[in-house]
């Protein structure tokens, strides 16, 4: 969250965390500017305490925050691109290991993963720690899978086919 | 009925605003929904029109807070039980004694044995208007609820009764540092110094000097007050409460947070009625699930997301 500090004010204008996402950002631009931009029983109640001048620069300040926010987050989503391209280069196989690694390296808690992804946490371990026996059928898994490499800006696809080898792999030893 | 010193109470109530937003029956559900988890003491501080047993489906109470300034009796002796488990009931008088006849004496009596009383939740149910004794009893509380309904008329009431409390609170605060009277002469001096509303009379304080500055940000920095939007019919109204909440934050600059609405049931007027207390009689009813969230929410310092 330490390279967010400097958006602070940003935040705070679409009255959002520090830990706010894109998605959430945008809808709370959508709504600011909703609020202020037409007369509603909330700003219509409020009289001689907002001028049109008030509002127009609080317009003026939430467009600001929304623009300011907005090369944030594509900066940030620069920086992972590169980065998860430097780390993956010469990587074939995707296991939890290597998943595990990228993900250290990205400097990004496993909490974040669950949160975001909305796969529960005991999953994503058992996924890092390649622990078959304890992870659902194929395809939750392979849907955790997915949703894992995507938070991390990976190949989805690649991921979950090289990660899903594997897991097939142990079904069959394990059938035997 | 009092308590050893290892139990700490947290105060919630609810004041100010318009009459017949719902404060009584919000308030009410809310001490039922509390007394699951702990024991909560109500207290029926509209002593002008006391109305809260009606949502909890009991008679008028024979003591009341009447006996409590006029007779001395000690406030723990006169709360009641509810019929409702772990829910005592305190309740106020209609027309022996307002609000506005209270010395500063007694109301500070008042405060004192509140604080004493044994009880995980208390929740003190004030009358409309913003009568300064309302507001100080307001003060007092760990939550600060103010209830809204979707209609201009509450909302103008709500910002109104918003400035007046923080005023009080600033005025309060500023004189316990030695500054009596600078909030009442400086916006007596308003036309002078150029100030024409809340915000900009706050702005010309915090000028005053450093000390003033520090003095208002440290001790309101915690000054927050709860929102909850009820009658909520449609999903435009469940936004009001959302608006009016952003607006709070940028304009009066008080830390407001929207912790809940409750939809509209005609069956509310009816159960209160019929001596039924809604949230028993209607559990799975969308209002008293709204009930619900709200204590969460109000425990947890959680708000309502905007769903557009």
């Amino acid at each position: 969250m330490k390279d967010r500090a400097p958006y602070q004010a940003h935040f705070e204008m679409l009255e959002l965390p520090l830990d706010a996402n894109f998605d959430e950002v945008h809808k709370a631009w959508q709504v600011m500017k909703d609020i202020y931009s037409t007369d509603s029983l909330a700003t219509m109640s409020i009289g001689e305490e907002v001028s049109e001048e008030d509002r127009r620069l609080l317009l003026a300040k939430i467009e600001e925050a929304y623009q300011a926010l907005g090369d944030f987050f594509r900066d940030h989503q620069q920086l992972l691109d590169n980065g998860v391209h430097q780390l993956t280069e010469g990587i074939t196989e995707y296991d939890g290991k290597a998943l595990r690694t990228i993900r250290h390296l990205l400097h990004i808690p496993l909490d974040d993963v669950a949160m975001s992804t909305r796969v529960p946490r005991k999953h994503l371990e058992n996924l890092e720690a390649d622990n078959y026996a304890a992870l659902p059928v194929a395809v939750y898994t392979r849907g955790f899978v997915i949703n894992y490499a995507k938070h991390l800006a990976l190949d989805a696809d690649l991921v979950a086919k090289s990660y899903m080898e594997k897991y097939r792999k142990w079904q069959e030893e394990k059938g035997q | 009925m009092v308590k050893g010193p290892e139990r700490k109470s947290i105060i919630m109530a609810v004041g100010g605003g318009k009459g017949g937003v719902g404060k009584s029956f919000v308030m009410a559900s809310l001490g039922m929904s509390l007394a699951r988890q702990g024991r909560v003491v109500m207290i029926d501080g509209d002593l002008g029109g006391a109305n809260l047993h009606n949502f909890l489906g009991i008679s008028r109470p024979t003591s009341t807070l009447t006996d409590f300034f006029e007779r001395k009796v000690p406030l723990a002796d006169l709360v009641v039980d509810s019929g409702i488990s772990n829910l005592g009931l305190l309740t106020g008088m209609v027309g022996t004694i307002g609000a506005e006849t209270i010395k500063h004496a007694q109301k500070q009596k008042l405060f004192n044995q509140i604080r004493k009383l044994d009880a995980d939740y208390i929740l003190i149910d004030l009358g409309a208007g913003t009568h300064f004794n309302t507001i100080d009893t307001l003060l007092i509380a760990d939550k600060m609820i103010i209830v809204i309904t979707p209609e201009i008329v509450s909302i103008e009431n709500m910002y109104n009764f918003l400035r007046n409390l923080y005023f009080r609170r600033l005025g309060g605060v500023l004189t316990d540092h030695g500054y009596r009277d600078l909030v009442v002469n400086t916006w007596h001096d308003r036309d002078a110094l150029g100030i024409s509303n809340f915000r900009e009379l706050v702005d010309c304080l915090k000028a005053v000097s450093p000390e003033v500055r520090l003095i208002i940000e440290e001790e309101l920095r915690d000054f927050a007050v709860n929102l909850v939007l009820n009658k909520a019919r449609t999903n435009q109204d469940i936004v009001t409460g959302n608006s009016v909440k952003s607006i709070c934050v940028k304009f009066f600059g008080v830390n407001a947070l929207y912790s809940g609405y409750v939809e509209h049931d005609d069956l509310v007027s009816r159960s209160a009625n019929h001596r039924t207390p809604y949230l028993s009689a209607y559990p799975n009813s969308r209002c008293s699930r709204g009930i619900e969230r709200l204590t969460v929410n109000i425990l947890s310092g959680q708000q309502v997301k905007v769903t557009r």
